[in-house]
């Protein structure tokens, strides 16, 4: 095998593969990158871990077609401190691999392509286009509800909804739960549940461009689901099990109705927050609502603070305690300006989501207090 | 029959007497008496003033809610008490005083005065007596509480005038008693003045620790552990010694039963068997234990000093007694054991100083630290000096007077080392170097190699935030959840969650019965989120029925919590959770040991180090 490429291209395909290399492992051949001509101008670059599979195509000359995995971290820093020349990688015997570029020879062992693992061929048919801009909204909004406890599998993982063209992304964690609407474009009409490992839509969302239109495709089996982009694709295993019946938790009818500017909620909160921190643990913050707006108090150890914060209000006064950081969580998720946020009463959820808008919905619960 | 006319109906004059002879045996007893008043009336701070080891003055001066006029003058009728009105009262007492005997005793038997004054009266009132026979009664002005000035004790009966003891012995015999009312009551401020120096001073904080820093001295205070043993009857708090801090005799124990400062042989031996072994021959430990026993099964009245007392199944409580003990000595690491080889427990003193003798050579000594100063002259000039409102024979207590000595600063604390809140020296910072078999992290600290026990520390954090927010009434703070868990429970279970049940809630589990075997679990203990799921709960019942049934205790509970909530040991942490915990640990209030008092740190110094790799000799 010997290829001919410019520093650029490697970097690129080596920036997107490498957040599946597996960093803690049995398997020694996991932390390595496996690289493959396709044909004479494409090279193909693949990374997984056996929960998430990344592949990117980057444009080469191929002098000799062959294929070898070398050490992922080493490659690529030996790449990024290279100069801006072409650069030739040749393997000879025994896999051994000499990269030269310039004045710079290097000689590395590398492995053989056989024991590493293939991305699974997916061939079910691409069953919706989604823009990566919104995707990564949707990750963005909802990630951070994901749940970290390991002892509860199924919510480690977010749940993709997929009604026709209308997407959904859930996640909760036990207090608290995010869900992000959005639409994509299918031909079919395909209602399909699947739970996506959290730490795959983190890593994906890295991948995305922020406020790119352009589509990716994605495709599912009944394990896995799989992200083309072109050049690049994401393969990941499902979760499986009960996902928890979020719709049923939301409640409809609500007590007590607060409209209030978001950033002087968050900046009030946050300073409530400071004092609420120091040491009872809990981040725990009160919240006054009546005629007058929302008063939110906290107390500790080292003090206490009193925020008032200007909002419209209408229904029943009330008292509530919250997790200051979930209510943040919910509110700085929230893509507006002006939020909306209803009450039953002091131990039933909070619902907070934009004012005009109907594609977004957390869920924060309360701290009873007694 | 000529003898008839033998036997005579004594007069008034000497019924007093031989009843004061009950209850005022000596200044010391005086002394109590009125610091037992002085309580009774709610007093947050109370001044002892003695002369001559109270055979010449006596003063107790208090800030509690003082007596009007009517009651001031019936205070000094025998039998005038307004702690009890019927005889039924007499098996629920939970004031120290009730038998309406002190004053008038006193009185009896000494020039007595009195300036008192209620917080609803706009003036006070003086009274004064000589030998029980009321003088003067006038109105006065002088702050709320009440001054009682005692002079020429036993001026009038010269039989136990002259069986007084030296001038010496009866200051230790005062001071031996305002100690143990301070240890007995830590949120009352004790200052005890000899010869008009302030020999001892309790800052009334609340915290028993604090007094025993005052009393025993802060190097007996550093190897006192605290105890805290309690079942559905009984309930004993407060510090024992370990076993290395042992003393030649009793006089450095004090127990307090229900508020009252008692003596009982029984119950101190009880806790000398909880130590077996540990102790050497002859030597006793120190403690302050304080015992909340049910009032119904008390009998104080035996007699008039109230310093024995009687108390119902005994035998079952000396058990306990030292069953407890010795089940905390076991679990409480004994340093100088395991001191041995290299490694040496953090909790002995850092800076080098192998100076830390059991025997006591430096530490204050406790109930005998008085000063015996008896300047005649400088005693004359005060006497003479300090008359403005009260008159020639008493001197005055004024309220700068008062507020000069609660200032004070607490001199005990020299700044050698660092100690925190509790007396107990802080850990110096720690950088964290790794961690080995995913169990122990290593850390350094200028000198000094420490070895940390994740889980252990992990716990301590846990069981100090939870036992601080359990202690500031932040109870049940309860996270609600958003898919609330139903669980079976079997019968016995089902036992220990209803025998349980306030203590549960008010850790923030938030549940109900939910059908008949079954409870629904709808929120969890706010403190712990992240760290405790829906199980938690059922493993607490699990670790509730282990340790047996005599649990309704929210101590065992915080500490089968933080076990629960803790990390574990094998896991892999990142060197910023080591940096977090360690920063954690050193915001304890004791992060030497585990909640269940296995050691959470050991230290090896750089010079232990280097001995074993021979760069030392």
């Amino acid at each position: 095998m010997k290829i001919l490429f410019t520093r650029e291209s490697m970097l690129y395909g080596l920036q997107r593969v490498e957040k599946a290399v597996a960093s803690k492992t049995t398997l020694p051949i996991l932390t390595g990158i496996c690289f493959e001509t396709l044909n004479s101008t494409k090279l193909r670059l693949i990374a997984t871990d056996l929960e998430i599979g990344i592949e990117c195509i980057i444009p080469c000359v191929v002098e000799n077609h062959g294929a070898v995995v070398l050490p992922a971290s080493m490659f690529s820093e030996i790449i990024k401190k290279l100069p801006e020349e072409e650069i030739t990688l040749e393997v000879g015997e025994k896999n051994k691999t000499v990269i030269t570029c310039k004045n710079s020879l290097f000689n590395i062992a590398g492995s053989s392509v056989e024991d590493f693992p293939r991305l699974p061929d997916i061939k079910e048919e691409k069953i919706i286009k989604i823009s990566q801009g919104l995707f990564y909204d949707m990750i963005r909004q909802t990630i951070f509800a994901v749940s970290t406890d390991e002892t509860r599998q199924i919510l480690i993982g977010e749940l993709f909804e997929i009604r026709n063209e209308r997407i959904k992304l859930v996640a909760l964690d036990g207090y608290r739960i995010a869900v992000r609407e959005g639409r994509g474009e299918s031909s079919l009409n395909l209602e399909r549940d699947v739970i996506i490992p959290g730490k795959t839509l983190n890593e994906f969302a890295k991948i995305l461009s922020p406020n790119n239109d352009e589509y990716f495709t994605v495709s599912l089996t009944e394990n896995q689901i799989l992200f083309d982009m072109g050049d690049t694709r994401v393969v990941s295993r499902l979760l499986h099990g009960e996902f928890v019946n979020y719709n049923q938790v939301i409640p409809k009818q609500f007590n007590t109705v607060v409209e209030v500017n978001k950033s002087s909620m968050i900046n009030s909160i946050e300073r409530a927050y400071l004092v609420a921190r120091e040491g009872r643990g809990n981040n725990l913050i009160k919240l006054k609502i009546d005629d007058e707006g929302i008063t939110i108090t906290s107390n500790s150890d080292i003090g206490e603070v009193r925020e008032q914060v200007k909002a419209r209000t209408s229904g029943d006064s009330l008292m509530i305690a919250f997790n200051s950081k979930y209510l943040l969580d919910a509110l700085k998720a929230t893509d507006s300006e002006e939020v909306k946020m209803e009450f039953i009463n002091e131990v039933n959820p909070c619902i907070v989501k934009p004012l005009n808008l109907n594609n977004q919905l957390n869920l924060v619960l309360p701290v009873k207090i007694r | 029959m000529p003898l008839g006319g033998k036997i005579k109906i004594l007069d008034l004059n000497t019924v007093n007497k031989i009843a004061a002879g009950e209850v005022v045996e000596n200044p010391a007893s005086v002394v109590k008496e009125l610091i037992e008043n002085s309580i009774d009336a709610k007093a947050k701070r109370i001044v002892v003033d003695i002369r001559e080891g109270g055979k010449k003055m006596i003063k107790v001066t208090d800030d509690g809610i003082g007596m009007d006029k009517d009651d001031a003058v019936l205070a000094f009728k025998r039998h005038a008490t307004s702690k009890i009105s019927k005889s039924e009262d007499l098996f629920k007492i939970y004031t120290l005083g009730f038998r309406g005997e002190a004053l008038p005793s006193i009185a009896a038997v000494a020039w007595v005065k009195m300036l008192t004054k209620a917080a609803h009266m706009e003036a006070g009132t003086c009274i004064t007596l000589k030998g029980g026979e009321i003088e003067e009664v006038k109105d006065v002005g002088i702050p709320n509480g009440t001054t009682v000035e005692v002079k020429h004790l036993f001026y009038n009966v010269p039989a136990r005038k002259k069986y007084l003891k030296t001038t010496a012995w009866e200051t230790a015999a005062i001071s031996n008693i305002v100690t143990r009312y301070a240890l007995a009551h830590p949120d009352i401020a004790f200052i005890f003045r000899n010869n008009n120096r302030t020999v001892f001073t309790s800052m009334g904080s609340g915290d028993l620790f604090d007094v025993i820093v005052n009393v025993f001295g802060k190097n007996a205070a550093k190897n006192m552990i605290s105890v805290d043993f309690r079942n559905e009857m009984w309930k004993v708090y407060g510090y024992i010694s370990k076993p290395e801090e042992s003393r030649k005799n009793r006089k450095y124990q004090c127990i307090v039963v229900n508020g009252r400062v008692i003596k009982n042989t029984e119950v101190s031996k009880a806790i000398e068997r909880g130590y077996e072994k540990l102790l050497p021959k002859a030597r006793y430990p120190i403690f302050v234990l304080h015992m909340d026993l049910p009032p119904d099964r008390l009998d104080v009245n035996i007699h008039p000093s109230k310093t024995e007392i009687k108390f119902d199944s005994e035998l079952e409580f000396l058990e306990f007694l030292s069953n407890s003990v010795s089940g905390r000595l076991r679990n409480n690491n004994i340093l100088p054991k395991i001191d041995k080889d290299v490694f040496r427990f953090y909790a002995k003193k850092t800076n080098g100083g192998e100076n830390d003798k059991t025997e006591g050579n430096t530490e204050k000594t406790g109930f005998h630290n008085i000063e015996l100063n008896f300047d005649s002259n400088k005693k004359n000039n005060d006497e003479a000096g300090t008359s403005d409102s009260y008159k020639q024979t008493f001197s005055s207590v004024s309220d700068g007077d008062l507020t000069r000595e609660y200032i004070n600063p607490n001199k005990v604390f020299e700044n050698q080392t660092q100690y925190n809140d509790k007396g107990v020296e802080t850990l110096p910072l720690m950088h964290p170097i790794g961690q080995v078999f995913n169990t122990y992290i290593i850390a350094q600290s200028n000198e000094d190699l420490y070895i940390i026990d994740q889980h252990a520390a992990h716990e301590r954090i846990f069981y100090e935030k939870f036992k601080k927010e359990f202690l500031e009434g932040n109870k049940g703070y309860s996270q609600q959840i958003i898919d609330p868990i139903v669980v079976e429970l079997n019968e016995e279970e089902k036992v220990v969650i209803e025998e349980n049940t306030q203590y549960f809630k008010s850790l923030g589990f938030d549940f109900e019965p939910f059908g008949d075997k079954s409870y629904i679990i709808r929120g969890i203990p706010a403190a712990f989120k992240g760290n405790v799921n829906h199980n938690t709960l059922l493993e607490i019942i699990n670790d509730i029925m282990e340790f047996g049934k005599n649990v309704s205790q929210e101590e065992k509970l915080l500490i089968i919590m933080s076990c629960r909530a803790a990390i574990k040991a094998g896991d892999e942490l990142h060197i910023s959770e080591m940096k977090k915990l360690l920063s954690d640990l050193r915001c304890t209030k004791n992060p030497y040991t585990c909640p269940h008092g296995r050691p959470s740190i050991i230290k090896m110094n750089r010079y232990d180090l280097e001995k074993k790799f021979l760069r030392r000799g």
